[in-house]
């Protein structure tokens, strides 16, 4: 049997390919593990904050803090609302369909996963530090968005904040 | 817990703006206030010389030591000396916030800067990276509150750990050119033997493409200044630095959420940096 050496926690719809020796422990958003402290070495929460109401929001990143190492990583991927309100603001340049839809999907999520808030990189700093989380890096990311019925995809910009706590 | 020990290190020009010392005073002030930060002193060097006219100034027979390298040359040397643990630095034309170095530090990073903007059009932020050509683009369409990772930022707000110098110190060794400049180079490029004297002097040359001078090994302890900064090849100085601390492992970052004045005859500042960009983007 290979030992655990890293125990993660993805929050959301995530697929994570679990790396030999990594627990990856799986939950919604709405249902993070009420017990324990200190737990996993690395939160991925990718898309899904923007699912609760704002003022849910600090109580949910308190409780990532408590289930996090000190020193562990937490990543909390949100669309980019600058990028979508800009893409709002110059509609009428866009011709390619998925293009018009998706800066709403960036700001109100989608039928079965609706966003109640949408962030800018600034405002979501200020709240993961607002709960006492030290912010180490952000990093620009994509994530595929995929047509049902067509199968076209398109990638939409996301904001990845990595934060950490001390001890 | 221990506060982090900092130093204020400033290469100035010369008269500095009112607006300037009153933000010294309040970052001074603030560190204080909050007990967060223990700023143990200033290192200054006084009366450098703007880069870009340099040569014009007629009869400066030191010219050379006047310079804003040779200025934070010797700024990093009195900061080394001391016991702090940073160095802050600052252009006596930058106004930082004046939370600026705590939120620097709060970061955990090593080397890790504020956003100033290009005194005139396109009033891009003094951060850059590398591209696949070598020269270096301001970065680009960033948005306020992001920590990203750069390749070359400017000296007016960049906190820098000790041990970022330490390990240029350690893994650079310092060579002279025959015509007695120095140039400090990675010891991973150096192939042996090393020459501590050439017998015959020759020219530097080219050879396929590759530029091959004679260098002798410098000792580092017998010179007066280990030349961190650079104003060597028509660029500013601050960009041989960037490289020198990346090639000996330490990684550069700006915080873009710290948002600093540039005082010319104004400031300039984001509002600028906007203007440009919503025009740009046909935004406005």
């Amino acid at each position: 049997m290979i030992p655990i050496k890293a125990k993660v926690l993805a929050i959301g719809n995530l697929n994570i390919k679990p790396e030999e020796g990594t627990q990856i422990d799986k939950c919604l958003i709405r249902e993070l593990p009420a017990e324990g402290e200190n737990v996993y070495d690395m939160i991925y929460c990718m898309n899904t904050l923007p699912e609760l109401e704002r003022d849910e929001v600090p109580g949910a990143l308190t409780r990532m803090m408590e289930l996090i190492r000190p020193f562990g990583e937490i990543q909390i991927m949100i669309p980019s609302a600058e990028y979508a309100a800009k893409r709002i603001y110059k509609y009428h340049e866009i011709t390619d369909p998925i293009l018009q839809v998706v800066p709403y999907t960036m700001l109100y999520g989608t039928k079965a996963n609706p966003f109640r808030a949408c962030y800018t990189l600034l405002a979501m700093r200020d709240i993961i530090e607002s709960v006492g989380l030290i912010l180490r890096r952000t990093e620009a990311g994509l994530m595929e968005v995929r047509k049902p019925d067509t199968n076209e995809s398109t990638q939409i910009p996301m904001h990845v904040l990595v934060a950490t706590k001390n001890e | 817990m221990t506060k982090p020990k900092v130093e204020l290190g400033v290469a100035c020009l010369g008269m500095q703006n009112a607006a300037w010392w009153s933000n010294i005073m309040q970052m001074i002030i603030y560190a204080n206030k909050e007990n967060k930060v223990d700023i143990t002193g200033v290192q200054l060097s006084v009366g450098m010389l703007n880069d870009r006219n340099k040569n014009a100034i007629i009869g400066n027979s030191i010219q050379r030591l006047n310079m804003t390298d040779e200025g934070r040359n010797k700024v990093t040397k009195g900061f080394l000396a001391t016991d702090a643990d940073y160095i802050f630095w600052i252009d006596d034309d930058t106004v930082p916030p004046h939370d600026a170095i705590y939120k620097l530090l709060k970061s955990g990073h090593e080397f890790i800067s504020g956003i100033y903007f290009l005194g005139a059009e396109p009033y891009n932020p003094i951060a850059y990276v590398r591209n696949p050509q070598g020269f270096y683009n301001a970065i680009d369409d960033w948005q306020e509150g992001a920590i990203m990772e750069v390749d070359s930022v400017g000296m007016g707000c960049a906190l820098i750990h000790r041990s970022v110098y330490e390990k240029i110190l350690d893994q650079y060794d310092l060579y002279r050119r025959n015509n007695g400049s120095l140039q400090p180079i990675h010891k991973k490029y150096v192939q042996k033997p090393i020459k501590t004297m050439h017998t015959v002097k020759e020219h530097a040359y080219i050879k396929n493409g590759i530029y091959r001078e004679q260098l002798t090994i410098v000792d580092k302890d017998t010179e007066d200044v280990f030349p961190y900064f650079m104003l060597e090849h028509n660029r500013t100085e601050d960009h041989m630095f960037c490289e020198m601390a990346q090639e000996a492992g330490n990684k550069i970052y700006v915080d873009t959420s710290i948002l600093c004045d540039h005082w010319k005859n104004i400031p300039i500042n984001k509002n600028n940096y906007y203007n440009k960009y919503f025009k740009d983007e046909g935004l406005e």
